[in-house]
């Protein structure tokens, strides 16, 4: 169904040298090297290969003969989370961490990157005329009201967001060999939806709803090999908060201090107990102060590729043949849709995420007609200036990390 | 009967032998030449195909997210590859209706007994004398 790529047609796997650790374990061809950051090694990193164009060429087919996914990797090639509660400096140490390791840095889900097509066209201008419950809404409505009836439809959405951006994660991942560190990613998003749940701010059928649309997701998608987790007690994230008075979250209903201990015993006692029986988990008290070099040093000393068959540890990232990293590689790359589309569930028993007949015209029209730049895909928009008669392909820009 | 039918399917590639049992009425009738068709009907299969592969491209357009007459090289193709799918299988239609008709004739011909020419009446014949008196 979705993963049909991995049906593979059966080639010969390709056969490369293997250093000895790696032949010890009985495990396939990876080169069996530790992370190493700019400070340490007293340059730039020198790249492989040439990073494959995969926002312009699309990967799939007789390419994989021409192109092995596996020859563009080396010991940076890695993919590093970045979590915790609000104001627990991820931004500073995730920048800190790309650059020192060379990585790309993922931005966490913000309105800008979720509303503005790729024209430049900011979706939010439509909020005026679109219905009350189809508003295109932001974290900073949630700060606001959080007990307001779209809050579920909204997490829902945001969790879309996060999911798209971790399929570009992976795939800039395998096309390019780049590492990638992200700022919060999908796997943990749950942990809010609980945390707003106990809270009160959604009801438990959006919860439920919520919950299947994970189940469906994540199977499909390689778990991080290494998670950052920054530390701080509740007080201290209130105080910071305060401390850094965005305008919207002092003095805002939704980060009550119940809310953010919820946040923290889930993150705690589901997200990482789960997580660390495949990736790497270092968590971090930053409550007195954020030492980013003390991090590199640890994380320079992992070695991800000590793992063999018995555990379950690394084991999204260390069994598959060439082939299926290929597959995979056109997975992500070409045929993203396929696993956006496992978040329809079809669920209709909650009614706040359904919206009217009447309403969704409305929507529509707005949305996906009127808007400028929104009727056709990117490229192919006569009314943006697009010339299109002689136009094949896919447009030029066919990915892009909010839209699908 | 059952002798006649494989007889005739048998007999079914052969041509035109020469001979008497050429010469059926029936046959230089189903014999003579048709009139010229009109266009549409000569070059029906053709269109209809070519129209086809035309009209997919918008479809392809369609879930492809474009305006339906973006890349028009992809609509003649399609409407070309239809054009020529329409004269190949015109050709075996045709083929096909050239054989059964053989069939046909060739069967009039060895059962000539079967297909007698009707007498032709005319109505003095037929019609009584009457004389238009109430």
């Amino acid at each position: 169904m979705a993963l049909h790529c991995l049906a593979a047609v059966a080639r010969c796997c390709r056969v490369q040298p293997l250093p000895l650790s790696s032949a010890a374990a009985g495990l396939p061809a990876v080169q069996a090297a530790l992370i190493s950051g700019k400070t340490m090694r007293g340059g730039p990193k020198s790249w492989i290969k040439e990073p494959w164009p995969y926002k312009e060429r699309p990967y799939r087919g007789l390419k994989s003969f021409f192109d092995t996914t596996r020859s563009r990797w080396d010991e940076n090639t890695r993919l590093i989370v970045v979590e915790g509660p609000p104001a627990a400096g991820k931004e500073v140490v995730a920048r800190a961490l790309a650059e020192e390791f060379e990585m790309q840095y993922m931005p966490a889900a913000s309105g800008d990157l979720v509303y503005i097509n790729d024209y430049g066209y900011d979706l939010r201008q439509l909020n005026d005329k679109l219905p009350h419950k189809l508003k295109l809404l932001q974290i900073d409505d949630f700060l606001k009201n959080p007990y307001d009836s779209r809050m579920g439809s909204f997490q829902i959405n945001w969790f879309e967001f996060k999911l798209s951006q971790y399929i570009d994660a992976l795939a800039h991942l395998m096309n390019t060999g780049q590492g990638v560190v992200m700022n919060k990613c999908v796997l943990s998003d749950f942990v809010y939806m609980e945390a707003m749940c106990n809270a009160g701010f959604v009801s438990r059928g959006v919860r439920s709803v919520y919950r299947e649309i994970a189940q469906q997701c994540m199977p499909f998608l390689q778990r991080p090999h290494l998670v950052v987790y920054l530390d701080i007690p509740v007080a201290e994230v209130q105080k910071r908060i305060k401390a850094r008075a965005r305008p919207n979250e002092v003095g805002s209903p939704a980060l009550t201090d119940q809310f953010l201990q919820s946040l923290e015993a889930t993150y705690k006692e589901s997200w990482l107990k789960s997580i660390s029986e495949h990736s790497e988990v270092l968590t971090y008290d930053v409550s007195q102060e954020t030492i980013v070099e003390h991090m590199v040093d640890d994380i320079e000393k992992l070695n991800f590729e000590q793992y063999g068959f018995q555990t379950d540890k690394m084991s999204d990232w260390n069994r598959k043949s060439d082939d299926e990293w290929d597959a995979c590689r056109t997975q992500y790359t070409n045929y993203k849709d396929h696993l956006m589309h496992n978040m329809l569930v079809p669920r209709f028993d909650v009614p706040e995420l359904m919206a009217e007949q009447e309403d969704m015209k409305v929507f529509y029209e707005l949305y996906h007609e009127t808007a400028p730049g929104q009727k056709y895909r990117f490229g192919f928009n006569p009314s943006m200036g697009d010339s299109v008669l002689f136009k094949l392909g896919d447009g030029g820009k066919y990915r892009d990390t909010t839209k699908y | 009967m059952a002798q006649r039918v494989t007889c005739c399917h048998a007999a079914a590639a052969v041509m035109f032998q020469g001979g008497e049992e050429d010469d059926h009425p029936y046959v230089r009738v189903l014999e003579t030449p048709a009139p010229e068709r009109p266009l549409l009907a000569r070059y029906l299969q053709p269109i209809s195909w070519g129209g086809i592969g035309f009209a997919s491209a918008f479809v392809f357009n369609l879930f492809a997210r474009k305006p339906p007459l973006a890349g028009i090289q992809r609509h003649i193709a399609l409407g070309g590859i239809g054009w020529v799918a329409g004269l190949y299988i015109n050709k075996w239609i045709e083929s096909n209706s050239a054989e059964r008709d053989a069939v046909l004739k060739h069967y009039i011909q060895l059962h000539p007994e079967d297909f007698p020419v009707p007498e032709r009446k005319k109505y003095s014949e037929i019609l009584q004398p009457w004389s238009p008196l109430r």
